[in-house]
């Protein structure tokens, strides 16, 4: 297979930019972070190796088994108001899982895995969860400014919760849940069975799903989105259902809910301006991030309700959805046209509008060429306006 | 500060890990680090924040995924596309897709060929490939970048991305050619590429 020439050149120019380079040696406190969160991933392993040659040999009686503890044992619901826990406040740049008084259950198949010096796992009351380790029922991880950490279920699904987060593991078994109190929530459900069920509740909606990928957040209350709810959740894969006062939505690849609003995210220090969907609870009483000005926090966050908008355009690209594209980007261009991304938002318009409508593409490709006179799609600008209307 | 030599060969290392011995993580650590944390380096460049982070998620995830590993490939090449998967991962979870492609520290960590104006006329060259990867569709263009930069095979590819090899090469023929054409239609590139060499 031949590549094209232009493709060629740009590799040997790109391969100059990221070339080979050496390994460094760590430092030796860096070296034994790593061999320690090694010994807790080889421990953990081989737990679940250890159960699930016990579920096997019960087999039948197994499952049984489990259903029940998950009646006998199953928790309240976490309070909505995300301070159930009893965990004090957090100093930032901390991780800390959070065990209620109960006694663990059988060690669920979720292990954390809490990610470098941004984020630690500290033990409360006697109890602790390191760095991959299995987190039982019941226990809480809250991450502080700059952390984030990785919750992986034996059933293949993955969590991240990143920075200022706050996730309860409320059940877990047949049906797992979660409970989100505060931050920005990740979900990387795989497929489940028949009997299996997976779902994350927010301050005051639930979320399940089947084999998706999926962000939630909770954002200020705003009356003029969804009646005022704090959870906002968008879709990357799959289908989602989200339930809310009665009632049921389904989303799908590109869907966000509430419809229409705009997924507010908290800034992060060293963040890029790309950001994700994200719950924050309004009684969060998680600390502000002292490296936030109010001027720098409004302006990170309009550029992350920008990074959203354009993000969810895409997505809807991506699946296939031509004209919920159009529709997103004509929204974005309208809401903000002097974006950093208008260009590229104008631009993908254009691209998506050619094989649709060939009339509105001339004149977008006419808008973009006044705008951009030496914009990088000129000639495919250009290109479009020389075919015939 | 001078590494740490591995203690034990790597027969002995998979046999270990294999066993669930926790005393053979020092063991892994010296024999992996460096190539897990060459990858990461490459991929996401020497002075990213999330760089220790990740070179730690990806020794974790070399540990449970030891069991798949058939030695098919050595063990240097199976740990480089574990370290790849990871990163990769980690950009999509984050929408950071084009941090790849920003101009910060790849360049920083290429070496200078002349000062001044050639490498201002580099880093335009580059900026401006850059911006046309961007405008592809993020699977093909990393698809194209994991292989014909960074020197992956299509096998690795799949694994890295999550698809199947036949989708791998797809992505690949489709991302080279929506590259080329979009730097053909790009009147000062285009030159600029052709002023810079020809093709190794």
């Amino acid at each position: 297979m031949s590549i094209p020439r232009y493709t060629q050149l740009a590799t040997k120019a790109l391969a100059k930019a990221h070339p080979r380079v050496a390994a460094s040696t760590p430092s030796p406190e860096a070296r034994e972070r790593s061999i320690a969160a090694i010994k807790n991933a080889i421990r953990a392993k081989a737990q679940r190796r250890t159960r699930a040659r016990w579920w096997t040999g019960l087999g039948a009686a197994a499952g049984v088994a489990a259903a029940a503890a998950v009646m006998i044992l199953s928790l309240p619901r976490t309070a909505s108001n995300g301070t159930a826990s009893v965990a004090p406040p957090l100093p930032p740049s901390s991780a800390v899982a959070v065990f209620p008084g109960a006694p663990a259950s059988t060690a669920a198949d979720i292990v954390a895995h809490a990610a470098g010096n941004h984020a630690s796992i500290e033990s409360a009351g006697d109890r602790s969860v390191a760095n991959g380790q299995t987190m039982p029922r019941g226990s809480r991880l809250v991450t502080g400014a700059g952390g984030h950490a990785t919750l992986t279920f034996s059933t293949g699904t993955e969590l991240t919760l990143d920075d200022t987060g706050d996730l309860t593991l409320v059940e877990e078994g047949l049906t797992q849940i979660v409970a989100l109190g505060g931050g920005r929530l990740r979900a990387q459900v795989a497929k489940l069975g028949a009997s299996q069920r997976f779902m994350v509740r927010t301050t005051d909606a639930e979320i399940e799903v089947r084999g998706t990928v999926f962000r939630v957040r909770s954002a200020p209350s705003d009356p003029s989105c969804g009646a005022g709810t704090p959870t906002r959740v968008a879709v990357e894969e799959g289908t989602v259902i989200v339930r809310q006062a009665g009632k049921e939505a389904v989303l799908h690849a590109g869907d966000t809910w509430p419809e229409g609003c705009a997924i507010a995210a908290t800034a992060k220090p060293n963040a890029p301006a790309t950001v994700l969907a994200t719950t924050v609870t309004p009684s969060t009483t998680q600390a502000a991030d002292p490296a936030a000005s109010p001027g720098a926090g409004a302006s990170a966050s309009t550029l992350a309700e920008q990074n959203d908008s354009f993000a969810s355009a895409v997505a809807a690209k991506t699946s296939g959805d031509a004209p919920g594209a159009i529709a997103r980007f004509d929204a974005f261009l309208a809401k903000y046209p002097g974006s950093p991304l208008a260009e590229s938002a104008t631009v993908q318009r254009m691209h998506l509008l050619a094989p649709l409508d060939r009339k509105t593409a001339r004149e977008a490709a006419e808008g973009y060429l006044a705008a951009y006179p030496n914009g990088l799609a000129r000639a495919e600008a250009r290109s479009i306006l020389s075919d015939a209307p | 500060m001078r590494p740490h030599v591995p203690t034990l060969d790597d027969t002995q290392l998979l046999d270990a890990l294999r066993a669930g011995d926790p005393t053979a993580a020092a063991a892994l650590h010296d024999r992996v680090q460096p190539v897990v944390d060459r990858t990461v380096a490459r991929l996401l460049g020497r002075r990213d924040v999330d760089h220790e982070d990740l070179s730690q998620l990806a020794l974790i995830e070399i540990v449970y995924g030891i069991d798949l590993f058939r030695g098919e490939c050595s063990l240097d090449s199976w740990c480089s596309a574990i370290s790849a998967h990871v990163v990769y991962k980690h950009i999509r979870r984050r929408q950071i897709e084009r941090r790849i492609f920003e101009m910060g520290d790849g360049l920083d960590d290429a070496p200078s060929a002349r000062s001044d104006g050639r490498d201002l006329s580099i880093r335009s060259t580059m900026r401006r490939v850059h911006t046309h990867l961007a405008t592809i569709e993020e699977n093909k263009a990393w698809t194209y970048l994991l292989h014909d930069v960074f020197g992956y095979d299509l096998r690795e590819i799949a694994k890295i991305t999550g698809v199947t090899m036949a989708a791998a090469q797809t992505r690949l023929t489709r991302g080279r050619r929506e590259l080329h054409e979009r730097i053909a239609a790009d009147p000062e590139l285009a030159p600029m590429l052709e002023a810079e060499g020809e093709p190794s």
